[in-house]
């Protein structure tokens, strides 16, 4: 980042804000936008623009620079710091603070459902978070959080007949409610998991987490739909066992 | 009073986990998310920064999260370089990466201490933050 010679920025508040100098004032905005740029680069990927959020802490900076005190001997970047990020933090606070934190989870989990679906269709297999993040142009911390919120998968659900339906099991992820409280589901579902050799742990996957039906995994995988059922029918018996073993 | 630890290897990919711990305490405990996005923020600069200043042979960067009464206080320590004079300064400068880093956390923080790290090697951040604002 350049930083202008501390010099120069005294002389070119003075210049302002005695002699009332605008192209000063517009010298001193170009000169330390390049910090501006940084800190919205800190609050980007959570939902909003960086290009939105360099202009809110563009308007920071300018609201820094015309209410900088001579008097009170700092440096412009010391008090332009927390007035930048007051504004930012402002910007947040009327939009993405204001929405109810479960609900906009919710939300995104389902968005990020239906993009489970479209990456693991174009890439031919399931997405990474990295890859998932970015197509919900939110970063990877939120979208975990998501996901997580949204995985109230139990050993329960795994109990359905579920061998031969095609029924999309994608359209009850993100939308079952109580979706916090449920770790000792999941780790339960971890233990069924560890039961199974590598392919059926990949078919179990994309059948129930992303929601693939069967033929649509007997083309992704390569081999018959009907094996594709035999395959998923003994995942979920020994899943089954394991999970009652435990 | 509870406490999480972490310890984490010092690279770039490992620093969310330390603002994961934070949305896992904000669940344990009540975090406003005006308070939760300013703890992040912090964390995340006194991490980056440790992964900057790492040593040529990585090491580890170790996260503490005290949580006291609705005061949590976060200590980042790692092997990295030591906090230059200029930068233990109240105004930090230059403005780099580590001088804006530091004047960032300390407006987003209540209290903030930075110095050697407790075996001597490398350095120590810590700082802390009030969770609610109820009762001043």
């Amino acid at each position: 980042m350049k930083s202008p010679a501390k010099a120069d920025q005294a002389q070119l508040l003075r210049a302002y804000h005695e002699q009332g100098d605008t192209q000063a004032r517009e010298r001193l905005i170009e000169e330390n936008l390049p910090l501006a740029r940084a800190l919205a680069g800190r609050y980007a990927g959570r939902g909003e623009q960086f290009e939105d959020l360099v202009q809110v802490a563009s308007i920071g900076l300018i609201k820094a620079i015309d209410r900088f005190d001579l008097e009170r001997g700092v440096e412009l970047e010391t008090y332009a710091i927390p007035t930048i990020v007051g504004e930012i933090k402002r910007h947040f606070r009327d939009r993405t603070w204001a929405v109810h934190v479960p609900r906009r989870l919710k939300e995104l989990n389902l968005k990020l459902s239906g993009l489970v679906g479209e990456l693991s269709n174009t890439l031919g297999r399931s997405p990474t978070l990295a890859e998932l993040a970015a197509a919900a142009d939110v970063d990877q911390e939120e979208a975990l959080e998501a996901i997580e919120s949204g995985q109230a998968y139990t050993a329960d659900s795994l109990s359905g007949d579920d061998d031969d339906s095609e029924v999309d099991r994608m359209q009850t992820l993100g939308t079952v409610e109580p979706a916090y409280g449920r770790a000792e589901d999941r780790d339960l579902l971890a233990t069924g998991l560890e039961a199974l050799d590598e392919r059926e742990r990949r078919i179990i996957h994309l059948r129930f987490f992303d929601g693939l039906t069967q033929s649509q995994i007997a083309v992704e995988v390569g081999i018959s739909q009907m094996h594709v059922s035999r395959l998923i029918r003994r995942g979920l018996e020994k899943m089954r066992r394991e999970i009652d073993e435990t | 009073m509870s406490s999480v630890r972490l310890r984490i290897p010092a690279k770039a990919e490992y620093v969310f986990f330390s603002r994961l711990v934070l949305t896992g305490l904000s669940r344990a405990t009540v975090i406003e998310e005006e308070t939760l996005s300013d703890l992040k923020v912090a964390v995340t600069e006194a991490c980056a920064r440790s992964v900057r200043s790492a040593p040529d042979e990585g090491g580890d960067v170790s996260v503490r999260y005290d949580l006291d009464g609705d005061v949590l206080t976060v200590e980042v320590a790692s092997a990295g370089s030591e906090f230059s004079p200029e930068l233990l300064e109240l105004e930090p400068h230059p403005l780099d990466e580590d001088g804006m880093g530091i004047a960032l956390v300390r407006a987003l923080v209540d209290d903030l201490e930075l110095g050697a790290a407790p075996d001597g090697r490398g350095s120590r951040l810590a700082f802390s933050k009030k969770l609610s604002r109820r009762s001043d």
